[in-house]
């Protein structure tokens, strides 16, 4: 065991070491870290008084339910697979050598924690929008930290306990998975017969997820009890969730750490694909759920007609087309959905629903539009010995980037549009905002590559888009709104948008360029 | 003619490449000799353009990030690294296009032919192995007719049928005056074939070795241990 926390001492020591070596990452860091207090102590002043707008107990209890199961039971499946727990080098250097195979699991899960831990920073950020919204008694973020933490403890090492059991044994994984889903599908019925009593699908789930029955659901229940006591305080029914919890943790721990079992083959085969995925998003192409794990090709009939830099963005539309749906992406298609929905559904003026959907689909992107594929580029030596200038090499391998935007802007907007009856002149000018906005996260993304190289982490990537967003409220939505004001003209409005938005595009162009210049490969 | 004048590459406080210059005329083939560590590929990225460095690299007498310079070498890095979703073929027109290749199609083909490609050529980079990423990625080199071609490392994966082939197109880039910079630490890989070694360690050239010079065929291996620090 003392070479394993060797390993993740000197990994810790190492990281920390490496950002003292990246001043401008550093920087960053401590920025996020201060961000963090600021949070708290801001939301601190305001304690223990319920706003007159926050929600209703049962509304916000059963958000907690339905957040809490929907995090365990990912984390329990997710799990089964093993697979997220190791990386290669564990495999060739841990698993060859002779130590207990418990230790060598607990390792993982403390490294799968720690990647948790990050993502818990990120999620403080929405700290005092929840004070405000659930209105949380004092000592609240602590509550909400201790369950989280315990949270994703509890579902990877019962998904650990779980696949050491299935792991020996062909056809128990399918098994467990087909009792995770029974378990699912006789969690959800009580919602779903109530469904068919009240014909309301939202109260319906409201109902059932803040009954008093769901504190004796195992876990779900308990964890449930622990998050509601961030609003009314230490309860007995918190005492008794986290005793159960903390029971289960327990239990676990000595279970996994006592056993000798033989998992590693599994193991392997989910490491490598583990790997492959990392490989792939650091290319920038899409990993969500593995999809892209043997993914297959369609065989094309391409020629390659244009020349220089160039047939960067013609092999890049090859690469797309390969792919099946072209320009069109997964994300493409849940707007599409959305949008649909939203046209049909939302009782607002035509005009205000299909702002809305502009705006939510611009904030989305800010999330969904990490990792694009001129990255893949840049992880390649081709592109830099091409003989070209380096701003038509940055503009062929970033095009198609924005292409796909354009498409989906035309997708989502023009299809919406004809739903909702707008003028096609503000159809126009809301895809010309969606695109020149989506430009402005590529070519940020383009500059920050620039400033401190790759950035492997999601969460300083969504920090940083989230300082471009305020950015983007402050230079871009504020004055569009004065116009729309001023003139009740949405089409001049999408128009201003469309233009600042497209000189942010540029200077972002011009500070990233040298990217392409000077790669350090 | 490949220039190199006081190239020092720096990471961090490691310094690689330590005040290393020399020249390669057209039509000469040499061998960068070295073990491990030595700083051979970091030369080679350097020349290549893809790293930052001081000191003065041209080639032809063109600087060697420039335009002008990225016509005239072609590069094989030590590690293949191939499109996935692009098939071999894809891989050459590519690189046709993207150096404004004119009548290559036959170049293409003869290429193809001699590296075992040519029944393959719908294959897909990501299904390819080692070996014939390697393979691939020499093709699209020499397929730009390179006045310097760089070779890093280029025999690990391939096989002994790849290897002599490789061999024999060295020779015939070297007929045509094409400068050859080939980099390995296996001795015996090169025996037949180099005009002049450089032998790298810790970041410097210890020695410079040309064939006319030589009396004894096991010169370089001598010479090599001796600077290396090794033994036979």
């Amino acid at each position: 065991m003392s070479s394993l926390i060797y390993i993740l001492r000197k990994t810790l020591k190492n990281i920390i070491r490496e950002l003292f070596k990246k001043p401008a990452t550093l920087i960053v860091y401590i920025i996020i870290a201060a961000f963090f207090v600021f949070s708290f102590i801001v939301s601190s002043g305001s304690e223990g008084i319920r706003e007159q707008n926050a929600l209703d107990l049962n509304v916000i209890k059963a958000i907690f339910c339905g957040y809490i199961a929907f995090i365990f039971i990912i984390g329990i499946s997710s799990s089964l697979g093993g697979s997220s727990f190791f990386r290669m080098a564990d495999v060739n250097l841990l698993f060859t050598a002779p130590l207990n195979a418990g230790s060598i699991l607990i390792y993982g899960f403390v490294k799968q924690m720690a990647a948790n831990i990050l993502i818990m920073f990120f999620l403080a950020y929405q700290y005092p929008n929840w004070k405000r919204m659930f209105g949380l008694v004092d000592g609240a973020g602590w509550i909400l930290i201790i369950a989280y933490l315990l949270l994703i403890a509890v579902s990877s090492l019962l998904g650990m306990v779980l696949y050491s059991r299935t792991s020996r044994k062909p056809g128990s994984k399918k098994k467990i998975k087909m009792l995770i889903y029974l378990g699912v599908l006789l969690f959800l019925m009580p919602v779903i017969i109530r469904i068919f009593n009240t014909k309301d699908i939202l109260q319906s789930a409201v109902d059932w997820l803040s009954s008093d029955y769901i504190k004796f659901i195992p876990f779900i229940g308990w964890f449930t009890e622990v998050l509601f006591g961030a609003i009314t305080g230490i309860t007995t029914d918190f005492i008794i969730g986290i005793s159960l919890i903390l029971a289960v943790l327990i239990i676990s721990f000595i279970y996994l750490y006592r056993m000798d079992t033989d998992f590693y083959e599994d193991v392997l085969a989910g490491t490598e694909l583990k790997e492959s995925m990392l490989a792939s998003t650091r290319e920038g192409k899409p990993t969500g759920l593995g999809l892209n794990a043997g993914k297959r090709y369609r065989k094309v009939n391409f020629r390659f007609t244009m020349e220089g830099s160039k047939a960067i963005f013609q092999k890049q539309m090859l690469e797309k087309k390969k792919t099946g749906i072209w320009m069109v992406s997964l994300r493409t298609l849940i707007f599409l959905a959305v949008g649909i929905i939203a046209s049909y559904a939302l009782p607002l003026e035509n005009t205000i629903v299909f702002t809305i959907l502009l705006g939510i689909c611009a904030y989305m992107m800010m999330f969904l539009s990490m990792f694009g594929s001129w990255e893949g580029e840049l992880t390649k030596h081709y592109l830099y010995l091409i003989p070209a200038a380096p701003f038509y090499k940055m503009t062929a391998a970033t095009l198609p980037e924005v292409l796909k935007l354009l498409v989906e802007a035309v997708l989502v907007f023009s299809i919406t549009g004809v739903i909702l009856r707008i003028n096609p002149i503000i159809i126009l000018s809301a895809v010309g905002v969606y695109t020149a906005l989506g430009s402005v996260f590529i070519y940020f993304d383009v500059f920050l590559r620039r400033i401190f190289g790759r950035i492997h982490g999601n969460v300083l990537r969504i920090f940083l888009r989230i300082m471009l967003m305020f950015v983007i409220i402050v230079v871009v939505v504020t004055p569009t709104a004065i116009i729309i004001g001023i003139t009740e003209n949405f089409a001049s409005g999408f128009f201003t948008a469309t233009v600042i938005s497209f000189c942010l595009t540029l200077l972002f162009m011009l500070l990233g360029v040298g990217l392409f210049a000077n790669p350090e490969l | 003619m490949l220039e190199v004048k006081k190239l020092v590459k720096n990471y961090g406080k490691v310094q690689a490449v330590d005040d290393v210059s020399f020249n390669i005329f057209d039509g000469e083939i040499c061998i960068l000799l070295g073990p491990n560590g030595a700083g051979k590929t970091t030369i080679f990225k350097c020349i290549a353009g893809l790293l930052r460095y001081t000191g003065s690299i041209s080639i032809n007498n063109h600087p060697n990030k420039s335009n002008e310079a990225k016509r005239l070498f072609g590069y094989v890095p030590e590690t293949p690294s191939l499109y996935d979703a692009l098939t071999i073929d894809e891989h050459m027109e590519f690189f046709a296009k993207a150096y404004r290749l004119k009548d290559y199609q036959q170049e293409k083909s003869n290429l193809l032919e001699r590296f075992d490609l040519a029944d393959k050529t719908d294959k897909l980079g990501k299904e390819l192995s080692k070996g014939m990423q390697q393979k691939v990625s020499i093709c699209c080199s020499v397929l730009t007719r390179p006045s310097v071609i760089l070779l890093d490392e280029p025999v690990m994966g391939l096989d002994p049928k790849a290897i002599k082939e490789l061999k024999k197109l060295i020779l015939e880039l070297k007929e045509q005056g094409c400068a050859v910079l080939f980099s390995t630490h296996i001795i015996d890989s090169i025996k037949d074939i180099w005009d002049r070694v450089l032998i790298m360690h810790k970041g410097k050239i210890a020695s410079d070795i040309v064939r006319s010079d030589t009396t004894n065929e096991n010169e370089v291996e001598e010479r090599f241990f001796a600077v290396t620090g090794g033994t036979e």
